[in-house]
This record gives structure tokens, C-alpha cells and sequence, in this order.
């Protein structure tokens, strides 16, 4: 790499190290780093020799990693439409007498950095599980390394194109992921989402090692070849009884693979430098903007609302305005609520497949509604429609002739309604739809019966007043977060601002902990014989918790006004 | 104050221009920005690029600085060809976007190293004191770049672009966020650089400033150039007295220039 370049990224990475410890010494972040630290490691302690880790290093699961991150990385480039770069480096570096592939190179170093620690991690979790625990590592790191190579190509490629052309080939590419990933499913995991014409005799090859070899020798030419080649070597026990080679034999590949992509980015004949503008000062102007305090919106999409006759109603005057507003904008915001339909349905989607072999009743019992109840923690980043769409705004909210906690419950409104239409949605998919699903295709459940699909009444009785109960215990929490977090931003604004990744982790066990007093309780009382009211006493104490969370807000968000002053 | 020693550009670099834009036009899907502009600017010339928002100045500036390649025409940088030879190209120009960005993380001597080193500036050293002192960042050398004010940012980019002594200099809105002061010494520092054979093509909303130190002007209206020459030439080709100060020369070329466009077709 060019020299220049090579300066500028250690004097950015040693100031960014210096910022990150900075951060550390202030009480606040120290705490929240060594909280989530010592929960995270001990975890890890507790469940280090877990059958279920070594479960998840599978070759089925793994190459379904595989298959994901490759796949992440084709439509994550590719809808970027151009390399994105730091705004400093387009005025500094741009204009400069450096290569476009010294660019790219320069651009990919905190990848590769990344790519590294990522591999350690790994190494560490997982260290007991692995055979050749160092090989792993180098296989990840070089099949990471791959992957960003990818997500650079095909950033170059999509920036490159027009804009008739990039569009049809965005659905290409969709349509040839989710193909891919419905031949796993069916290669792999016997799921048969495609009709078995669709699946060519050779496809089982593309999922080796997800596919063992007997099956791919079940399955002639080359692969009887292959066939007889790797059978001669289990005989020999060179394969199999040796798994130290394949693994070896497998960073070798990757990391011939990784040489090479990058050959091929180095050579790209496309102009790196006019399609980087875009996607540079599109992700500059939402850096921005969460450095206001205000959470980026995709896209508005249009100027029409269909609230804007139910300005009117009553229920929208004083404090319910803040209700309207955030409804308004949410209704603007369709590709919001547009991915949290489609994370909602794909995480239904395994729960639809999963319900007609439950023959215990467990699922429908406990793991199911329970699984529901948490899924507004997984959708709050898809839902920002309360205090995170104020940024600069949040303090003349205070202005409203209404109580603060009026206010804060007209805040949280929104995301909260919109996940429990979400919640809802997903318990009657899986109510309702699941009996159809199961006589559609009996071929699939072959022993499962009607009754497999029915939820008792007493879980979705639980589930009627547990899932707002949840919900609001989540929502809470995180605009919680939020306005600690502006009140910060506003005392002060030049603080470094490292250290935002263990803020996150420190409000995920936070969001997990305001739900700890219910569930030991729920967990303890049929112990000491009080089976029957488990369930509203948990139901209670996290609604008193709810209200703690609420009053709570409602302090922080009195307080907004003298911080921002400040 | 400390003055920085500027050679004189040889007499052999002097006879080429230091820019020179042929036909250049710039196309996006279903929109063309720059309809074949063509003009240059000499050594030791400063240009004021005029026009309205959206009339094309920051595209044709960001196709010379390399970071916009021309769908038709062709850019040279003190004789070498944007598009074919980009890297001397590269090293003969500097450019000083509208907003300026510098690394947050890095403090003024880093970034002023850091350009020494990415154009093999030989004796940075000898020049930062005298530089940093024109622009008022000799105080500042160890500041990190988050702390500087918006004017203090500016003359930063300055300071990165006049150390390596450019054959040209391209600069978008570069009085942006000066106080008074500021903008007198940014003025004297372009001067004098022009001076000892610096081309400067500027563009600027401040027509005052473009009146006052341009030695010609280039007025672009939706992409198409209008006027291209000294200000007397302007003022004498729009039919305007020679006390009509540019702004109001600027507003009845395109006054004229609209009422041309929306006259229906001569028969």
C-alpha cells in the first residue's frame, strides 16, 4: 500500500484506540463495559462445553453461515451502488495522486482488522469444540476477507451501473439468493420449499460439506470419480479419521480464494471513484444525524397521510398529538414497517415449519409465546417512531400541556402498538395458518395431527395480557437509553464517542434484566407450591416494573430541557 | 509575518496552461449537468466560476479534481489528460471542496503530514512554520481536528493544498465560514500565490469577491456557458456600463439568457 496511505491509517487507528480508552475512564462506560463483560464472560463459562456449541459447527450449519454471509454480502454491495468512504477521505484522498487500487486496499484495511479480531473471537468461543482450533481461525479469517472482497465488487458494480439496469438487477440477484438459499433448505435441511425438477442432480455439490459424502456419491462422470477417490481414502483413513488435512486443504482454498478476489477488485476497470460519492455522503449525512440524536428514516415516501383527517379526533389532541405525529411519520416510513413485517414473518417462518411435530405441546405452551412476547426487542430498530425521531426537537416536547408520564406513554405509543399488531399477526399466522399448512401438504408432517397446530386457550389468554406487558417493558427500556444517551449528546457534545457498541450491548442484558424479577418469580413460586398464581404474579410484578421503567422515563425526559441547555 | 518562499513555475510549465477544459460535458441517467464546456486558465490566473445553484459549478469542479469522469470532453492538468495520465494530473492540482472534512481524529500537523507524504512534499518541513503563520493555525498544530472552528477547518484545507505547491488550484465557496479577517488574508494569500504563478479557478456566491480578485469570469447557467473573459469584456458584450458592478451583470445575462430560451422558435 502506498506509504501516505499506510500513515494515515495507523495515525487514524492509534487516535481511535487512544478515544476508546478515553471513553473508558469516564465511570458510566467503564461500568456498562465491565458489566457486559463479566455477564458475557461468565456465559460463556457456564456453557463453554455445551454440546449445543459444538451443534452449531456442523457442516450443515456452517455452510449455511457460509451461504448467508456470501449472499449478505452480494445484496449488501450491491445495494450500496458504490464503495462508501469516510467524507475526509473523499476531500483528501480523491483528488490525490493515489491508485484506485491503493483506494480500495486503503478502504478494506479496517475489514481485514476486523476480519482478524472476528477470527480471535471465534477461536476463543469455540476453542473447545475445535480440532484444529488455529486452522479454524485462518479458514474464518480468510473466508471473511473473501466476503468483503465481494461486498467491495459488488459495490463497484452496482455503483456502475444505470439506474433502469441496477434495478433490474437487484431483483436478479434477489431472486437468485432466495433460490439458493431454498436449494440449501432442500439439499441440506430436506425443507422442500422448491419442487424437486428445479433441483439439478449436481446441487448437493455446491453444499458440500453441508452435504455428507455418501449422499454425494448416492447421487456420476466426475462425481463417481470424486466418489471413488474419497472412498479409497476413508479406506485408507487419509479422510475422515484425519480431519487435520481437509481443514488445511480448506485455508488453502480460501486463502488462495481470498488472493485472488482481491486480484480481481485490483483489476476492476470501473471507475471507484464517481460512484463512491453517493453512498460516502448518504452515510455521512445519517452519521450526522444520529449524532443529533435523530434516528434516519429510510425514505419518506410520500406526503400523503392517511392520519391527516384524524387530526381532528379528540383522542389526538394534548399529548396524543405526540401519538399522532409518530403515527404519521411511521405511516410515511413504509419501508420501516416493511422490514418489520418481513423480520416478523421470517421469524415466524421456523415456528410455521416447526409447530405440526410438536407433539409434546411445549412449543405451543411456552416456547412459542414466549419467543412472540420477545420479539419487540429484536424490532426496535425497525420501529423508531418515539423519541428517536425528535433529535434536536426533544426538548420543547416539554412544552406540551400534559404530565410528563402522559407524555412519555404518548411517546412510546407507536412502536408499542406496532408490535403488538406484529405479535398478534405472527400468533395467528401460526394459529391459523398452520392447520392449513398441515393439510395442504400431509406428505410433509406425515404424523402430526390437527391438534398439533391448536394453541391452548390459557396461553393465548397469557399471551392477551403478557404481550403488552412485554412490550412496554421493552419500549421503555430503550427510550430510556435514548434520552440518556441525548442528555450526554447535549452536555456534551464534543465527547468522544467510542465506546457506542458497549453502550448497546450494556442496554441489551438491561433490556434482558427488566424482565428478571418476573421470570424468576415465575420460575420459583410453582417450586414453593404456588403453581396456580405464577402466572399473575409474574404478570404483575412486571407490570409494577413497567411503571418503575415509565416514571422513570418521565423523570429523564422532565430533565431534557435543562441538559440540552446546558 | 514570515513569508513562504514560492518558486516561480519554470518558463516551460508557464506556456502550457494550467487547466484547459475541451467540450466537457457530464451526463446522470436522465440528466445532463454540463453541456460542452470548454475554456482555460492560465499560470498565475485566477477565474471566478459564476453561476446559480444547480447551474453546473460543483460538478465541473469535481470532474477536474478527478472525483467526476467526464461523459464527453476532455480535462488537462498542466498538460496531462485527466483521463489518461490521472495521477500527474492529480499531483499538478489541488481542490478545496464547499464544506471541508477533515479527519476528526487527526490534529493539524498530522494532516499537514500526511499530505507532505502523499505528494512527496521534500521540504515540508521548512515550509509548515511559515504557512501555518499565514493562515493563523500556527497555534493550532497540535489541535485535533474536531476541535477547530468551521473558518479554522477551511484555512486547514488551505494549508494542505498551498504546501505542496499545486500548478493549479481548484476551490468551491472557499470563503465559507471566514470571519472579515480571515477573508482578507485568504484573499492576500490567492493573490500572491497567483502572483508568483498559481492558476486558481474559484467559484462563489460572493460576487463582490469574485469582482474583486478574478482576473476573468466564467458565467455557466444550467450547464451551458454564457460569458467567458474579463469583466470589461462581460460588461461590454451584456450592453452594460462599466460601473454595472458583476452582480448585476451576472442578473441580466441570465434575465437575457431566460427570455431567449422561453421565446417560442422563429418561424
Amino acid at each position: 500500500m502506498n506509504p501516505a496511505l499506510v500513515f494515515l491509517f495507523v495515525a487514524l487507528l492509534k487516535q481511535r484506540t487512544r478515544r476508546l480508552f478515553q471513553a473508558l475512564r469516564r465511570p458510566a462506560p467503564l461500568l456498562g463495559t465491565l458489566s457486559a463483560a463479566v455477564t458475557l464472560g461468565w456465559i460463556y463459562h457456564l456453557y463453554r462445553r455445551e454440546s449445543a456449541l459444538g451443534e452449531l459447527l456442523q457442516p450443515v450449519a456452517l455452510t449455511g453461515y457460509a451461504l448467508v454471509m456470501l449472499a449478505g454480502s452480494v445484496l449488501k454491495g450491491f445495494l450500496q451502488r458504490g464503495l462508501a468512504f469516510d467524507l475526509p477521505d473523499v476531500e483528501f484522498l480523491f483528488p490525490g495522486p493515489f491508485a484506485q487500487r491503493h483506494l480500495i486496499f486503503y478502504r478494506l484495511a479496517p475489514n481485514y482488522l476486523y476480519a482478524v479480531v472476528a477470527g480471535l473471537v471465534f477461536g476463543v468461543l469455540f476453542n473447545a469444540q475445535l480440532d484444529h482450533p488455529i486452522l479454524a481461525v485462518a479458514s474464518l479469517i480468510a473466508f471473511q476477507i473473501i466476503c468483503f472482497h465481494v461486498a467491495a465488487g459488488m459495490a463497484i458494480f452496482g455503483g456502475s451501473l444505470s439506474e433502469p439496469a441496477f434495478y433490474t438487477t437487484r431483483w436478479l440477484l434477489l431472486g437468485l439468493v432466495a433460490l439458493s438459499i431454498a436449494l440449501y433448505a432442500r439439499t441440506a435441511l430436506l425443507i422442500h420449499l422448491l419442487p424437486g425438477f428445479l433441483s439439478a442432480e449436481a446441487t448437493p455439490w455446491l453444499f458440500y460439506p453441508a452435504v455428507n459424502l455418501s449422499r454425494l456419491g448416492g447421487a456420476s462422470g466426475l462425481r463417481d470419480t470424486i466418489w471413488a477417490w474419497t472412498q479409497s481414502n476413508l479406506e485408507t483413513g487419509a479422510v475422515g479419521a484425519q480431519t487435520g488435512w481437509r481443514v488445511a486443504l480448506c485455508f488453502a482454498a480460501l486463502a488462495v480464494a481470498a488472493l485472488g478476489s482481491f486480484a480481481w477488485l485490483g483489476r476492476l476497470r470501473m471507475d471507484v471513484l464517481e460512484a463512491s460519492l453517493k453512498p460516502s455522503e448518504r452515510i455521512a449525512e445519517s452519521r450526522r444525524q444520529a449524532q443529533q440524536g435523530r434516528y434516519r428514516l429510510a425514505k419518506l415516501e410520500s406526503a400523503w397521510s392517511l392520519l391527516g383527517a384524524a387530526a381532528e379526533w379528540p383522542i389526538f389532541h394534548g399529548a396524543g398529538a405526540v401519538v399522532w405525529k409518530n403515527l404519521t411519520v411511521a405511516w410515511r416510513s413504509r419501508r420501516e414497517l416493511a422490514l418489520a413485517l418481513a423480520f416478523t414473518l421470517l421469524l415466524t417462518l421456523p415456528w410455521f415449519l416447526a409447530l405440526p411435530g410438536d407433539d409434546n405441546g411445549d412449543l405451543r405452551r411456552f416456547v412459542i409465546p414466549l419467543a412472540i412476547g420477545f420479539l419487540p426487542a429484536l424490532l426496535q430498530q425497525s420501529l423508531p417512531f418515539d423519541f428517536r425521531i425528535d433529535g434536536l426537537q426533544l426538548p420543547s416536547l416539554r412544552g406540551l400541556p400534559a404530565r410528563p408520564l402522559t407524555i412519555v406513554m404518548a411517546a412510546i405509543a407507536a412502536p408499542t402498538l406496532f408490535c403488538l399488531a406484529l405479535q398478534l399477526l405472527s400468533l395467528g399466522l401460526l394459529a391459523g395458518g398452520s392447520g392449513l399448512f398441515l393439510s395442504w401438504m400431509p406428505d410433509l408432517f406425515r404424523e402430526a395431527g390437527p391438534e398439533n397446530t391448536r394453541f391452548p386457550v390459557s396461553t393465548l389468554a397469557w399471551a392477551a395480557f403478557g404481550f403488552p406487558v412485554m412490550t412496554v417493558g421493552v419500549t421503555a427500556t430503550w427510550n430510556l437509553h435514548y434520552l440518556v444517551s441525548a442528555a450526554q449528546r447535549a452536555a456534551s457534545p464534543g465527547a468522544p464517542k467510542s465506546g457506542g457498541a458497549f453502550g448497546t450491548l450494556t442496554i441489551v442484558l438491561f433490556t434482558v434484566a427488566v424482565f428478571a424479577p418476573a421470570v424468576w418469580l415465575f420460575e420459583r413460586l410453582p417450586h414453593w407450591g404456588w403453581k396456580p398464581i405464577a402466572a399473575p404474579v409474574a404478570l404483575v410484578t412486571q407490570l409494577a416494573v413497567d411503571y418503575a421503567l415509565l416514571c422513570l422515563l418521565a423523570r429523564r425526559f422532565e430533565r431534557c430541557e435543562s441538559d440540552a441547555r446546558t | 509575518m514570515q513569508t513562504l518562499p514560492i518558486p516561480s513555475p519554470s518558463r516551460g510549465a508557464a506556456a502550457v496552461p494550467a487547466i484547459v477544459v475541451t467540450g466537457f460535458g457530464k451526463d446522470y441517467d436522465d440528466f445532463t449537468a454540463v453541456h460542452g464546456l470548454t475554456f482555460s486558465v492560465d499560470a498565475g490566473e485566477i477565474v471566478g466560476l459564476v453561476g446559480a445553484n444547480g447551474a453546473g459549478k460543483t460538478t465541473t469542479l469535481r470532474a477536474l479534481a478527478g472525483l467526476l469522469r467526464p461523459s464527453r470532453g476532455a480535462v488537462c492538468i498542466a498538460g496531462h489528460d485527466l483521463a489518461k495520465e490521472p495521477l500527474p494530473a492529480k499531483r499538478a492540482l489541488a481542490y478545496l471542496p464547499d464544506t471541508s472534512h477533515p479527519y476528526e481524529l487527526l490534529t493539524v500537523r498530522e494532516h499537514l503530514q500526511f499530505t507532505a507524504l502523499a505528494y512527496g512534499v521534500r521540504d515540508a518541513a521548512a515550509r509548515l512554520g511559515p504557512l501555518l503563520e499565514e493562515l493563523e493555525l500556527s497555534g493550532k498544530t497540535d489541535a485535533i481536528a474536531s476541535t477547530l472552528s468551521r473558518g479554522m477547518t477551511q484555512k486547514l484545507a488551505l494549508a494542505c493544498a498551498f504546501l505542496r505547491q499545486p500548478r493549479a488550484v481548484v476551490l468551491d465557496e472557499p470563503l465559507t465560514g471566514l470571519d472579515p479577517l480571515g477573508i482578507r488574508r485568504i484573499k492576500e494569500s490567492i493573490r500572491r500565490r497567483a502572483a508568483e504563478g498559481t492558476a486558481f479557478l474559484l467559484s462563489s456566491h460572493l460576487l463582490e469577491l469574485v469582482e474583486a480578485i478574478c482576473d476573468r469570469v466564467l458565467i455557466i447557467h444550467r450547464g451551458r456557458l454564457l460569458e467567458y473573459g474579463t469583466l470589461a469584456q462581460i460588461r461590454d458584450r451584456a450592453s452594460v456600463t462599466a460601473e454595472t458592478s458583476l452582480e448585476d451583470t451576472f442578473f441580466a445575462i441570465t434575465e437575457r439568457h431566460a427570455q431567449r430560451a422561453a421565446a417560442p422558435p422563429q418561424p
